[in-house]
């Protein structure tokens, strides 16, 4: 269901809940919707990298990790917000210090620039219950998008 | 795990890449990949068929892959690409890379023919 926030306290099953989640979505897209499918799928990816990296990276204060997961259709895009009760880190900072993919063809370290080329008006900010919110708007996939060296 | 990886003649093999390629599975995907490498594979056919989620670690190891085939003058080519696997490689241009193909048959025979990589 659009407009809900989904929550999820699993980290060890929440990259395959929110996945379902998606995939509930997909199955239930029509032509008639006011974004497009591949639209969804962009979502899909970056609430995905964002999900993932919580998992591998995040440090949470209180035993029971909680996240949530909202996606709401708006402006022939999808506005997509993402709260979770970890402690947090400086996003801002992180992109400001690596603006752009250096390394050719890189193993790692490309899943935030990857969220940031998808996603437009990203914002990482305290929820407004406590905890951090990730939001941001995904409309029409823009080409070229992430800035890849390949030589 | 979700991958299966199919030696097909001496020199290639096909990867069904299956449901997921990502951070969870992209080191075992890695080690795979380099022990048929190191039993002379270079050339691999990635099977996108089921494949609902590509993240940025699982491309990760894809790029590893290719940076291995490529001093052997391998390749790595994509077949019959989901859609999400397209939104990736749409949004990360990484057809300038790796040949895409419209099944694992096409991109067997395009192999089989020495039809050059792109770079």
């Amino acid at each position: 269901m659009y407009n809900t926030m989904h929550y999820f306290s699993d980290l060890d099953t929440i990259v395959d809940d929110v996945y379902d989640l998606f995939a509930c979505w997909q199955q239930q897209h029509t032509e008639q919707e006011p974004f497009s499918l591949d639209t969804l799928l962009t979502a899909q990816m970056a609430v995905h990298e964002w999900v993932a990296n919580l998992k591998r990276h995040a440090r949470f204060a209180v035993a029971q990790p909680r996240v949530g997961v909202c996606v709401s259709p708006s402006n022939n895009g999808l506005a997509c917000v993402v709260e979770d009760n970890s402690v947090g880190f400086d996003l801002a900072a992180y992109l400001a210090d690596n603006p752009e993919l250096t390394d050719i063809m890189p193993e790692r370290g490309m899943g935030l620039h990857w969220i940031n080329a998808c996603a437009n008006d990203l914002r990482y900010q305290q929820a407004p219950e406590g905890g951090q919110q990730l939001a941001f708007f995904v409309g029409a996939i823009q080409d070229p998008c992430l800035d890849i060296q390949f030589s | 795990m979700s991958f299966k990886i199919e030696p097909h003649d001496q020199e290639t093999a096909v990867v069904t890449v299956g449901k997921t390629l990502d951070f969870r599975n992209a080191e075992a995907f890695k080690t795979a990949c380099q022990e048929h490498v190191d039993a002379g594979k270079h050339n691999f056919i990635l099977d996108f068929t089921d494949t609902g989620i590509l993240d940025s670690t699982g491309l990760g190891s894809i790029f590893s892959l290719y940076r291995k085939v490529s001093p052997l003058n391998g390749q790595v080519v994509f077949a019959s690409i989901s859609r999400p696997v397209q939104v990736v490689v749409q949004l990360t241009r990484t057809y300038k890379v790796f040949r895409q193909f419209p099944t694992v048959e096409d991109a067997l025979e395009a192999l089989q023919q020495g039809i050059p990589s792109h770079r």
